[in-house]
């Protein structure tokens, strides 16, 4: 197991962490972060590019669009806002300001693009000149930061598997502005009418696999059942292993969880209550483990008949979704058929009401350092 | 008792296997059934919102299916309805031979991605025929496997491929027989599917791609022998979820397999979602000559009867293990409970004390109301006959006052011709409105409520079926307690349905939903006041608005396409609420010389907006009442209302 | 009991008390809540499910307006931890609790950077510590089968113990094993130091109150409680003190759920535990699921369940109380949880969840089994 022994850090020890980090060596950074209307949109770096260093500061946003009509919209006041926030920011430290990168969501003809376009964003050129790639996902959707972290990781392992010199070696980062509050305070409007796998995380799904028994691993999130029945209708699994956050800092949670999506389980033949995974909301490597285990030992046992596709789809939290994400991505290396099946969310936008007291919510912001891919792992 | 069979899985997803059959309702076999319908001549293009029952259709036509049917069908009379209908399409022939290798292939969204890869655009489409082909091959050898009995792939090999031609790919000219073109389909498959999903785009470059659907001469029965006789069998093709491709891919596939006029059957299967914005403003306009196109819920819209019929099918047959061979519809009661009588008793004489105090002294009414006071039908009839009575006096009371003429007494057959099915109908949403007595119950307007959505229909009928089982529960307890579900409590359930289910989805749902939802409400809004007008001139109401299809063209052809059309957006909402399915619509329909397109509301809302669900109630409005209601909802003017 | 005869007496209790909207949303609620977790009881008598209980237990409350308030605490408060949910920490205890910490310890002690965390656990010194490690359950509840079977290929057999009573035999045998073991790895003899035990985990499952492990007693002045006992038998035995570093001994303490209010009585101990037995490194205490304080039912946020419990027609004294307890309403420690274990309902809940079964005036929703039956 790659991330069998891990690396993560929140709240305090995340600012140790890099204070340390940088203040021991120069590290040439590229910081790749989401811009959007999302308060948290601009922590991760200003934490980050708060520490004094030496080395190369690059950054890029990502602009997301739902369509390319949208591009052309001035952006939301509050998107505004955050882009002038930044610029100032870099200008006060003195760093070079940010290069953007936009990403339309969907086509004209209303299909899903986002991952693939996510997946082409970068390639070996845009990395080559940094020790250092951090992914902010705090402002990002998981049908972009999910190809797009899939792409760094390849790209990344790729590298790091010719260079011989462990001080050569480049380092993926993942950091999250987590706020559990913030997310229920955050409602998707409109999703899309068709379940995708991500770009890049595809079930190899072919004459031969036809009959390979099917298992859909789904990471349950609040008022996302729609999403889920979408998902559902497009499979045929013979066993549905929903995960739930466990422990929570809302013990009542995944009760709560299991209520919303009772007429679905319980329903559903192929739901027992004995599939479910439970795992700790915030530990992205507890949740790989499970899951990778859990993958591992059902292509183990459906192997005896054909063989097994197993779809894994996460509503939940973005720690939890980075979690499985690495589960699919260690397993498809083992030549399993592991793949991520999503429907997309058209758009989000913040509650009105928890405007009122946003800096109440936003006082219990906890940003998590998830180290994915370098010298942790040699 | 603790499965709801309702909300188990949709029909459509259920395997292949004993339950299939014992779910399919034979009924949707009559679209078939249309005069100068032919099913094996054509290309068929079949279109629905999702849930209207496509795939199920497909399925039924496959071998594993068909097979499964000739075993059952000998001891089930339910599969040997299915069966005759089947026989008499041509899919049986007289000693019940398979007469079709159906082969259902369904488009996932993966081929989009083929799409947005870095490919010039003639390479896309190289590509994407090849995996088309592929795809068809491998499905139809595989559906001859199933036909055939094969034990083993190496049981392909019985297959023979008669004449190889030019427009085959090189690697498999020198085929001649199934087994090795099967293995060559596999490999390719798998090829191709990892090269399209690497994240390392310089890969995909080395795909093999083709100009031409060279997998439909291939396969023509014609072509084809097993253990070296030519094949009987017709070869069907059915293409489902169609609406998963690109436009592009979409349209090119199309009109490829248009074109070439394949020597094998394609039916094609796709979502209403698939059209564009354009195509929407026109299902059902166009209708080519060289395929039959059938859109399920319209086919539905002039039957209702049949889709009753169907309705009810299926939910008799989704509650056969729960409760063995009740009907579902004997669950729903359509009389009043002798506890309610009270209520309606007071109910006629409310409407009585008014009429006699409004009319009682004229003597041009005293027959009409005598008619009334001796009425002998149930009690739930003389309410509505009061109240239908009411609105005839209002009527005719505002066109007399113009002529002048109380002193003629009206009679009994004057009252026979102006008391219709639609002012009786329109007197029980009065009713309701007023007195809350319930309207929206029973299996016909259960049924009305789906919109023809099968889906729509079971989700609907899940929630009645919770009540039954409360009912269940309660009968423990109070010896006696019915199953059934009283009138009221049905419409209860089904507006708890409509404004907390179904809308709720709808925000989370539909993209700018605030927008829309203004208005859907000013629709809602504008219908139900002019329903509730105290002459009910429109009885039994309206529940649609429609404007000249000469606006409609604008909306279509010009705002649509002019981002700063100052229709852009209503244009927009409009394609919207047809592609969510909030709206349904009729095209060129003649009415006061003009031509219109009609734009109703999903019947589910009606109930939303307590309007009828009959369809052809509706009334004129232009494109600028349209915008602004859409900028800023309907307001009723203060007139000539009805205030209830 | 059939199904609908058990759902047919939740309807005559609750039947009334709600909208048919509402029974319909209950009805689903509890049969769903009984199949995923509460069926899972451990203490529910032969042949009982949860809803039978359930009606039977509300069956006691003797108006309407309590009914609906028992009710809905049931639905918007109740806290069951299920089996699988517990198996969970303690199956990660190990890879998520305290892998972290032996890797902190030999970077800190090696100089590396704590993130080469694969550098680490690839290092002897990493297999040293390890093996240098013991493991002791507290309590039945600490589930050490579990916790062993998770990590079988890691941690030896002989260094998991499921009680934390030392004998000075059993000290011997596993500082013998622990020789030969670890000779074996390193493939020498070890020295003096090598060959004591470094680090002391001790497990348990969970602690409302913290009394138990750790008090000070006022009136004789001294610390109490199994921790205590534990570094007793180590600091004031001799032979047992030689088979471990007491001079650097690091102890864990690990309790899988634990209240905020358990959490700071334990670690205001800890000065005075370090006083007692002239310690230099004093005790960590860790929790793998916190129960915050905002969990203890108050008037404020549990909508009338307290009132409930202070009515004397709900409580039965004489069945739940001894000389030791005082009233017992609100749960022992007076720590008012809403939290119920699959295996058994904590007493420090509040009773009338865990009131025996038996008891004539009330019995519990999830009666707890007594500890000392009175014949």
């Amino acid at each position: 197991m790659i991330w069998e022994n891990y690396f993560i850090k929140e709240s305090d020890e995340f600012h140790s962490f890099w204070n340390e980090y940088l203040g021991k060596q120069d590290r040439n950074i590229l910081f790749i972060m989401g811009m959007g209307f999302d308060p948290r949109t601009n922590d991760g770096i200003k934490a980050i590019y708060s520490i004094p260093s030496n080395g190369l500061r690059s950054t890029t946003i990502l602009r997301y669009y739902a369509t390319e009509e949208e591009a052309t919209v001035t952006p939301m006041p509050i998107v505004q806002y955050h882009i002038n926030s930044l610029e100032s920011f870099l200008q006060e430290n003195e760093l070079e300001n940010f290069k953007v990168k936009a990403l339309v969501q969907r086509s004209f003809d209303d299909k899903s693009v986002a991952s693939i376009n996510a997946t082409q964003l970068f390639s070996y050129d845009d990395i080559l000149a940094y020790s250092d790639v951090i992914v902010d996902i705090s402002a990002m959707p998981r049908g972009v930061f999910l190809p797009l972290l899939n792409k760094l990781l390849f790209l990344i392992n790729d590298w790091n598997k010719q260079c011989p010199n462990i001080r050569d070696k480049k380092n993926l980062h993942v950091v999250v502005t987590e706020n559990p509050t913030l997310d229920s305070k955050i409602y998707d409007r409109g999703e899309a009418y068709e379940a995708n796998y991500i770009h890049g995380l595809a079930i190899i799904d072919t004459a031969k696999t036809r009959n390979y028994e099917e298992v859909w691993i789904t990471l349950l999130g609040e008022r996302q059942t729609k999403q889920y029945e979408t998902v559902r209708k497009n499979i045929d699994p013979a066993e549905v292993c929903p995960v739930l956050p466990f422990p929570s800092k809302d013990m009542k949670r995944s009760d709560r969880l299991i209520i919303e999506y009772q007429d679905l389980l319980f329903n559903d033949e192929s739901f027992d209550a004995k599939n479910i995974i439970y795992a700790d909301e915030q530990n992205p490597f507890q949740v790989y483990r499970l899951i990778y285990k859990a993958i591992e030992r059902y292509d183990k046992s459906l192997k005896i008949l054909n063989g097994c596709k197993v779809i894994i789809s996460v509503f939940s939290s973005k720690l939890l979704t980075v979690g499985a994400f690495l589960a699919v991505f260690e397993s498809r290396l083992e030549d399993k058929n592991v793949g991520i099946k999503h429907v997309e969310t058209l758009g989000q936008e913040l509650d009105e009401n928890s405007k009122l007291n946003l800096d109440e919510i936003l006082a219990s912001n906890n940003l998590v350092e998830i180290w994915l891919a370098g010298m942790p792992y040699e | 008792m603790m499965i709801n069979p309702f909300y188990s899985r949709a029909s459509e997803y259920i395997e292949l296997d004993d339950k299939f059959l014992t779910l399919f309702s034979p009924e949707i076999l009559s679209i078939f059934n249309q005069n100068s319908f032919n099913l094996w001549k054509n290309i068929n293009i079949i279109r629905s919102s999702p849930g209207g029952g496509k795939t199920t259709l497909l399925k039924l036509f496959t071998p594993q299916v068909l097979k499964k049917l000739r075993e059952t069908k000998k001891h089930q009379d339910h599969d040997r309805e299915i069966f005759s209908c089947l026989k008499n399409l041509d899919v049986y022939d007289n000693e019940e031979n398979i007469k079709v290798i159906g082969t259902l292939l369904s488009f996932n969204t993966e081929y989009v991605s083929i799409e947005f890869l870095q490919f010039t655009e003639s390479q896309k489409i190289r590509v994407f025929f090849s995996l088309v082909n592929i795809r068809i091959i491998l499905s139809v050898l595989q559906s001859i496997y199933f036909l055939k009995n094969f034990t083993t792939e190496e049981d392909y090999s019985r297959i023979g491929i008669v004449k190889n031609n030019d427009s085959l790919p090189l690697s498999i000219r020198n085929i001649s027989n199934g087994f090795d073109l099967y293995q060559w389909a596999c490999d390719q498959e798998e090829f191709i599917c990892k090269k399209i999903d690497s994240v390392y785009f310089d890969n995909q470059k080395i795909i093999d791609g083709t100009d031409t659907l060279y997998s439909l001469d291939l396969l023509a029965n014609q072509n084809l022998t097993i253990d070296g006789k030519l094949l009987n069998e017709r070869i069907l093709i059915m293409l489902d979820d169609v609406h998963n491709l690109s436009a592009f891919q979409r349209q090119h596939l199309v009109s490829t397999i248009i074109h070439k006029r394949p020597p094998i059957n394609i039916w094609i299967s796709e979502r209403l979602k698939a059209l564009t914005m354009d195509e929407l403003f026109s299902e059902g306009d166009t209708e080519g000559r060289d395929m039959n196109t059938i859109y399920i819920e319209k086919f539905w819209q002039k039957k209702h009867g049949s889709f009753e019929k169907f309705a009810k099918s299926v939910a008799n047959r989704r509650i056969a293990t729960p409760f063995e061979t009740r009907d579902f519809a004997s669950f729903l009661i359509e009389e009043f409970e002798e506890s309610e009588h009270k209520r309606i008793k007071d109910v006629i004489e409310t409407i009585k004390e008014r009429v006699l105090a409004e009319y009682g002294t004229t003597l041009r009414y005293q027959s009409w109301i005598s008619l009334k006071e001796m009425s002998e039908n149930n009690l739930y009839t003389q309410a509505i006959e009061w109240k239908a009575l009411e609105i005839l006096l209002y009527r005719d009371k505002n066109k007399t006052q113009l002529r002048l003429a109380f002193d003629t007494e009206l009679n009994e057959v004057d009252l026979g011709n102006q008391e219709g099915s639609d002012v009786k109908a329109a007197a029980q949403l009065f009713l309701n409105k007023e007195f809350k007595l319930p309207f929206y119950y029973g299996i016909k307007k259960i049924c009305r409520l789906a919109s023809f959505n099968i889906e729509q229909f079971l989700s609907i009928a899940g929630h009645f079926y919770e009540e039954i089982k409360n009912n269940k529960i309660k009968k423990v307890v109070t010896n006696g307690h019915k199953l059934e579900i009283t009138p009221e409590r049905q419409e209860q359930i089904v507006k708890y349905y409509v404004n907390k289910i179904k809308w709720n989805e709808l925000i989370n749902k539909v993209p700018n939903f605030s927008q829309i939802r203004i208005f859907m409400d000013a629709i809602g809004e504008y219908c139900a006041v002019e329903t509730y007008t105290p002459n009910a001139w429109n009885s039994p109401g309206i529940n649609g608005v429609a404007i000249l299809m000469s606006d409609r063209n604008l909306l279509k052809n010009t705002a649509l396409k002019d981002k700063n059309h100052m229709y852009h957006s209503l244009a927009k909402c409009i394609a919207d609420c047809i592609s969510y399915n909030l709206i349904n619509f009729d095209l060129n329909y003649n009415c006061k010389n003009k031509t219109w397109m009609i734009l109703y509301l999903n019947k589910v809302y009606c109930a939303k907006y307590n309007l009828p669900m009959n369809n052809g109630g509706f009334k004129e409005k232009t494109l600028k009442d349209l915008l602004s209601w859409f900028k800023n909802g309907y307001k009723a003017k203060n007139t000539n209302k009805l205030i209830l | 009991m059939k199904e609908d005869v058990v759902h047919g007496l939740f309807y005559k209790l609750t039947g009334t008390l709600y909208s048919a909207e509402e029974f319909t949303s209950n009805r689903k609620y509890f049969q769903n809540m009984a199949r995923y977790k509460y069926d899972g009881y451990k203490q529910f008598s032969p042949g009982m499910r949860f809803i039978e209980r359930f009606a039977l237990w509300l069956n006691q409350f003797h108006n309407m307006e309590d009914r609906k308030t028992a009710l809905n605490f049931v639905k918007n408060n109740l806290v069951y931890i299920s089996s699988p949910e517990l198996d969970l920490l303690v199956s990660s205890c190990f890879p998520d609790v305290i892998k972290p910490i032996l890797i902190n310890k030999i970077a800190y002690e090696e100089n590396i950077p704590n993130y080469r965390v694969n550098e680490i656990v690839n290092s002897i010194e990493y297999k040293k510590i390890l093996r240098q490690s013991l493991f002791f359950g507290l309590s039945d509840g600490a589930r050490t089968e579990i916790f062993r079977r998770s990590n079988p290929a890691t941690i030896s057999h002989e260094q998991v113990y499921q009680t934390y009573e030392l004998s000075t035999k059993r000290a011997d045998k596993m500082q013998e094993e622990l020789r030969n073991d670890l000779s074996d790895k390193l493939g020498r003899d070890l020295s003096e130091s090598e060959s004591k035990f470094k680090i002391l985990f001790l497990l348990d499952d969970f602690s409302a109150s913290g009394t138990s492990y750790l008090r000070y007693d006022e009136s004789e002045g001294k610390i109490k409680g199994k921790i205590n006992a534990l570094y007793e038998s180590i600091f004031n035995k001799t032979e047992i003190e030689n088979v471990f570093d007491t001079e650097n001994l690091e102890v864990h303490i690990i309790l899988y759920l634990c209240t905020e209010q358990a959490k700071n009585s334990i670690e205001s101990n800890f000065n005075r535990l370090a006083e007692a037995h002239r310690l230099r490194i004093k005790p960590k205490l860790h929790i793998l699921h916190l129960i915050n304080n905002s969990y203890k039912l108050t008037k404020e946020n549990s909508n009338g369940i307290i009132e409930l419990c202070n009515n004397d027609k709900y409580y039965d004294a004489d069945e739940l109380e001894d000389k030791h307890t005082g009233s017992v309403k609100f749960g022992f420690g007076e720590c008012a949880l809403p939290v119920v274990l699959y295996h058994n309902c904590p007493n420090n809940s509040i009773s009338i969840l865990w009131a025996y079964e038996n008891s004539k005036k009330f019995g519990g929703l999830f009666p707890r089994i007594p500890r000392h039956k009175e014949i």
